[in-house]
């Protein structure tokens, strides 16, 4: 698996089999990348456009890559700050602090046609935009993601002891939130 | 305490590990508890059509390229030309008054601003070559404004040969 990725890394960066191998790249990670953005985005197409624009990104700099890191860990890296950044930027632009983007994605999720969940889950992702940034990103990589310790230490690049502890504060507060807000 | 070391004779355990491990328990059940899924959804073919618009965006598409002829182009860009030349003749033939002028009609203060500004590239060696020896010999060099001192100071920081200095 390794020796697969080390193989593909190269092509990648071989002019003459880099579309090849990008369009490997693209069948291999679109869907695992599109669902950690939506974790941070929430909303269909603002994850579509930000799923694009990780994609360009990791085409334009694919050549940079230097495989200090291991190659999904690099793309989960560029997904992450292109998520944050587009968020960052809508903030900008109406002039409101990212918290305040968020709550106004929230309030559109119960008519949101791509969302399908029920009053709790609904309630789990207001419970989880209450979080500062790091501890969602904890939480929803390990949680729905099911990312390893190790694996998250290597993409936020903190140590494992410090994800523990976010993840459980996390996880506390969550389970808090929902308790004085049920639903039921 | 007995106990203790019967149960655990060599393994030791973190400090307030027991004393801990009912709220942590208790927060692993509330977790289990949660959602599995967050509920989102998307359209239907998405990741096959999304596939496909990243690729186009990316790669270029080769049947989508024009190709255009570079013999044409070099016949264009000829013909351009020429009509720019002309275009440009006419202009300066029929409204520049400059057109009957010759270099006398130059005053002296343009062209030295003119060399001033660097538009030619001459060596002063070059300039030198093209005076005759009565213009080397009626060339004036101020030299009021070098003091001793300046004179001193610029020797001092400019000349490496150190005979003049014991000179």
């Amino acid at each position: 698996m390794v020796q697969e990725k080390e193989t593909l890394v190269i092509a990648l960066q071989t002019k003459s089999d880099k579309e090849r191998a990008f369009k490997t790249l693209v069948s291999e990670y679109k869907e695992r990348l599109y669902w950690h953005i939506r974790g941070i985005v929430l909303n269909h197409e603002d994850a579509d456009d930000v799923l694009q624009n990780t994609f360009v990104k990791v085409f334009k700099n694919i050549d940079k890559f230097k495989g200090d890191s291991k190659l999904y860990t690099w793309l989960y890296r560029i997904a992450t700050n292109e998520s944050i950044t587009f968020i960052n930027k809508r903030a900008k632009r109406n002039h409101i602090t990212n918290e305040e983007v968020r709550e106004l994605v929230l309030s559109k999720l119960e008519s949101d046609v791509y969302f399908e969940g029920n009053a709790i889950q609904l309630q789990l992702q207001k419970a989880i935009a209450t979080l500062p940034q790091k501890q969602q990103l904890v939480f929803s990589m390990k949680y729905f993601e099911e990312h390893t310790y190790e694996e998250l230490s290597e993409i936020l690049e903190t140590s494992v002891g410090g994800l523990k502890s976010n993840y459980h504060i996390a996880v506390k507060k969550i389970t808090e939130f929902l308790k004085t807000n049920a639903t039921i | 305490m007995e106990n203790k070391s019967k149960y655990s004779p060599k393994f030791t355990v973190p400090e307030n590990y027991f004393e801990e491990f009912d709220a942590r328990m208790m927060q692993k059940i509330e977790e289990t508890q949660l959602p599995k899924s967050p509920g989102f959804t998307v359209p239907d073919g998405y990741f096959d059509s999304v596939e496909e618009t990243i690729l186009q965006n990316n790669i270029p598409q080769q049947q989508n390229v024009q190709v255009l002829s570079l013999h044409k182009q070099r016949i264009f860009k000829i013909v351009a030309t020429v009509a720019a030349c002309f275009a440009i003749f006419m202009t300066i033939d029929f409204f520049s008054p400059l057109s009957t002028s010759s270099i006398e009609d130059i005053d002296t203060a343009s062209i030295s601003a003119y060399i001033e500004d660097g538009n030619i590239d001459y060596s002063t060696d070059e300039i030198a070559s093209y005076l005759k020896e009565e213009d080397l010999s009626t060339l004036e060099i101020s030299t009021e404004s070098i003091t001793k001192e300046n004179l001193t100071d610029y020797l001092l920081n400019h000349i490496d040969d150190n005979t003049f200095l014991t000179e």
